[in-house]
C-alpha cells in the first residue's frame, strides 16, 4: 500500500542529492510539495496519484540545481566543509574504539585462561635504548608471545582491514550505506546537535591525560588478578610491538589504498559523496597535524639555533599561545555569530560560513603549542619544568575549551533551528 | 494564442513576482497558482524554479520572508514586498510601458501602412 510520507521521504532524500540546496531551501521545496499533494488531494485524486502529479510539476533537475547555485554558490563548499570537520572527530572515535577492543579482546583471552606462551618463529633482540621496547635487558632477546597478546594483535589487523574493506567497498559504490547514513544525520537538526554534543565529550575524553592512561584498564585488570607476575614484565608487554614490526605493514597499506579509493570516489561523484568528502577531510586534517607539529618543533629548533635568552623565550612563546588561542576562539564566535545574520541564518550549514579561518586557527593555535611542548620539554631549566609540568597536569583546559565551544554550535543550532523542528514535527504527525 | 518564449518568461518573472507581492504576503506555491490565473495559463512556470528567483530578490533586500503556520497548522515560507521593492515596482512599470509603449507604436504603425 502506498505510504504518503516514505515517498516523501524518499524524494527529500533524491533532493539531497542537489548539493547547492541548503536546509532551509529543502524544508522549503518539501513544504511547497506538500502544498501540491493537499490540492490535488482535495481536487479527488489519490494520494499516491496526487504525489506523482507534484512531483510531475516539481522536477528536482540539474537545471533547479544550478539555479540555486547562482543564488549561493558558497553552499556546496558549506556542506563539503561541515563533513570534513566533522568526520575528523567521527573517525578519531572509531579508531579509538578500535584500539579499546584490542584491550578487550586480551583482557578475555586473560580471564578464560588462554595464556600459553608460544614460541615465536624469528627471535629478535631490541638492544638497549630501542624505545619501542622499553626495559628490555641488554642482550635478551624476544622469543615467546604470550597467547592473549597475539590474540589481540590479529585480531586487530583483521579489525582494521575488515573496517577499511568496508570503508572501500563503501566507496565504491554510489550511494552506500554509509554515505546515506551520514545525510541522514546531517538532514536533521536534532540529530547534528546530538552528533555535536557526543563528538564535544569524545573530544574532551579522548584528548585528556586521564583516558590514555586508562584506556587499558580492562586488559590492566585481567593481568593482575589473572597473573599478577606479568604486570610489568618486559616479556609480556614486549609481544605488541614484537608483532607490530610485522604488522605495520599491513597497517600502513591501509592508508594509501583508502586514499586513492577516496580520491577515486570523489572524482566519480564530483564531490558530492559524503563518505568521500569525509574519509578526505580525516586525511587532510591529519596531513595538517603532522605539517603543524613539524613547524612547532621547526620553530623551536630555531629557538635553539639563535640561542634567544632563554627568560625571552619562556615569556613569548606563552604570549604567542595565548594570542593564537584568542584568534581561535574568535574565529569560532565568528562562525557561530554569522549564524544570525543573513537571509539563509536558519540553515546549519551557514555556522561554517568561514570554515577556512577556524582552520588556519588551529593550525596556529597547535603550531605554538607544539613549541611550547618541545621547549619545555628539552630545555630541563626549573622554569621549563614548571611549563612542563602545567601542561601534564592541566593538559584538560585545551579540549575543555574546544568541548564548550562545540556545546556552544550545539546550543546555537537548537536555539536557531527550533522552529524548523516544529516543521518537522507537524510534517511527521501531518 | 501562441505562448510567451521561456526568455519572456524568465524576463517577466521578477514583476510578477513584486505585483503580487504588493498586494499583500504570500508563499510560493500560492504565487505560482496566481500567476497561472492571471495569464489564464499561458505563462507556465517550473515550480521549482521559483524559488531560486525568491532567494535573489530576498537577497537583494525587494522582499523579506518569515516561517509562520498556516490554517492548517503547517509552517510555511511567507514573503512580503519591502519598501526597496515597492521602489522596484515603479522602476519595473517605466520600464515595460517604456517597452510595451514601443511595440504598440512600431505594430500599429505597421498595421495603418498595410492598410
Amino acid at each position: 500500500m502506498f505510504d504518503l510520507e516514505k515517498a516523501i521521504a524518499q524524494w527529500r532524500e533524491d533532493a539531497c542529492q542537489l548539493d547547492a540546496l541548503d536546509a532551509e531551501s529543502m524544508r522549503e521545496l518539501e513544504s511547497h510539495l506538500r502544498d501540491a499533494i493537499d490540492a490535488a488531494i482535495d481536487l479527488g485524486d489519490t494520494a499516491e496519484q496526487a504525489f506523482a502529479s507534484a512531483c510531475g510539476e516539481f522536477a528536482l533537475t540539474t537545471e533547479l540545481n544550478l539555479e540555486f547555485l547562482k543564488v549561493y554558490p558558497h553552499v556546496p563548499w558549506q556542506r563539503k566543509a561541515l563533513w570534513m570537520l566533522v568526520s575528523y572527530p567521527v573517525v578519531k572515535l572509531a579508531l579509538a574504539l578500535l584500539g579499546f577492543s584490542y584491550d578487550l579482546v586480551e583482557g578475555v583471552f586473560l580471564m578464560l585462561g588462554f595464556t600459553r606462551w608460544i614460541d615465536v618463529p624469528w627471535e629478535y633482540t631490541p638492544g638497549v635504548g630501542n624505545f619501542l621496547f622499553p626495559g628490555v635487558p641488554e642482550g635478551e632477546s624476544i622469543r615467546r608471545i604470550a597467547c592473549p597478546v597475539l590474540a589481540s594483535g590479529v585480531f586487530g589487523v583483521i579489525a582494521v582491514v575488515g573496517v577499511a574493506w568496508m570503508v572501500g567497498v563503501s566507496l565504491s559504490r554510489s550511494r552506500s550505506r554509509l554515505s546515506r547514513w551520514i545525510l541522514w544525520v546531517g538532514g536533521n537538526s536534532r540529530r547534528l546537535i546530538v552528533t555535536v554534543v557526543v563528538l564535544g565529550i569524545f573530544s574532551l575524553v579522548d584528548n585528556s591525560l586521564w583516558f590514555s592512561r586508562s584506556i587499558s584498564w580492562i586488559k590492566e585488570y585481567a593481568l593482575m588478578i589473572t597473573h599478577p607476575e606479568w604486570v610489568g614484565s618486559w616479556e609480556y608487554y614486549s609481544g605488541m610491538p614484537y608483532l607490530a614490526r610485522y604488522t605495520q605493514w599491513i597497517f600502513m597499506g591501509v592508508g594509501p589504498v583508502l586514499l586513492f579509493l577516496t580520491v577515486k570516489a570523489w572524482w566519480q561523484s564530483r564531490g558530492s559523496d559524503p563518505l568521500a568528502v569525509g574519509v578526505l577531510g580525516y586525511f587532510l586534517l591529519t596531513l595538517i597535524h603532522q605539517f603543524v607539529w613539524t613547524i612547532g618543533l621547526a620553530a623551536s629548533g630555531f629557538a635553539a639555533i639563535f640561542q634567544f635568552p632563554e627568560s625571552a623565550q619562556q615569556i613569548a612563546v606563552p604570549i604567542l599561545q595565548l594570542a593564537m588561542f584568542v584568534t581561535y576562539i574568535l574565529a569560532i564566535g565568528r562562525l557561530l555569530s554569522k549564524a544570525s545574520r543573513g537571509a539563509n541564518s536558519d540553515s546549519v550549514c551557514a555556522n561554517l560560513s568561514r570554515p577556512w579561518l577556524a582552520v588556519i586557527a588551529y593550525c596556529l593555535a597547535l603550531a605554538g603549542l607544539s613549541a611550547i611542548v618541545w621547549r619545555m620539554a628539552s630545555s630541563g631549566s626549573l622554569k621549563g619544568a614548571i611549563g612542563w609540568m602545567f601542561l601534564t597536569q592541566y593538559g584538560w583546559i585545551l579540549p575543555l575549551i574546544s568541548s564548550l565551544l562545540m556545546l556552544a554550535l550545539a546550543i546555537r543550532l537548537a536555539r536557531y533551528d527550533r522552529h524548523q523542528q516544529g516543521v518537522d514535527d507537524r510534517f511527521i504527525e501531518g | 494564442m501562441h505562448k510567451p518564449s521561456r526568455e519572456l518568461v524568465a524576463a517577466s518573472s521578477k514583476p510578477l513576482v513584486l505585483a503580487i507581492l504588493s498586494t499583500g504576503e504570500s508563499y510560493g506555491y500560492d504565487i505560482i497558482q496566481r500567476v497561472k490565473e492571471r495569464s489564464g495559463g499561458n505563462l507556465q512556470w517550473t515550480d521549482g524554479m521559483l524559488y531560486p528567483l525568491l532567494h535573489r530578490l530576498e537577497q537583494d533586500g525587494l522582499i523579506r520572508s518569515s516561517w509562520k503556520k498556516s490554517d492548517t497548522g503547517r509552517e510555511r515560507k511567507y514573503y512580503k514586498i519591502s519598501k526597496a521593492g515597492l521602489k522596484e515596482i515603479e522602476a519595473q512599470k517605466e520600464s515595460w510601458r517604456a517597452v510595451n509603449g514601443a511595440l504598440e507604436g512600431l505594430w500599429s504603425g505597421e498595421a495603418s501602412c498595410s492598410i
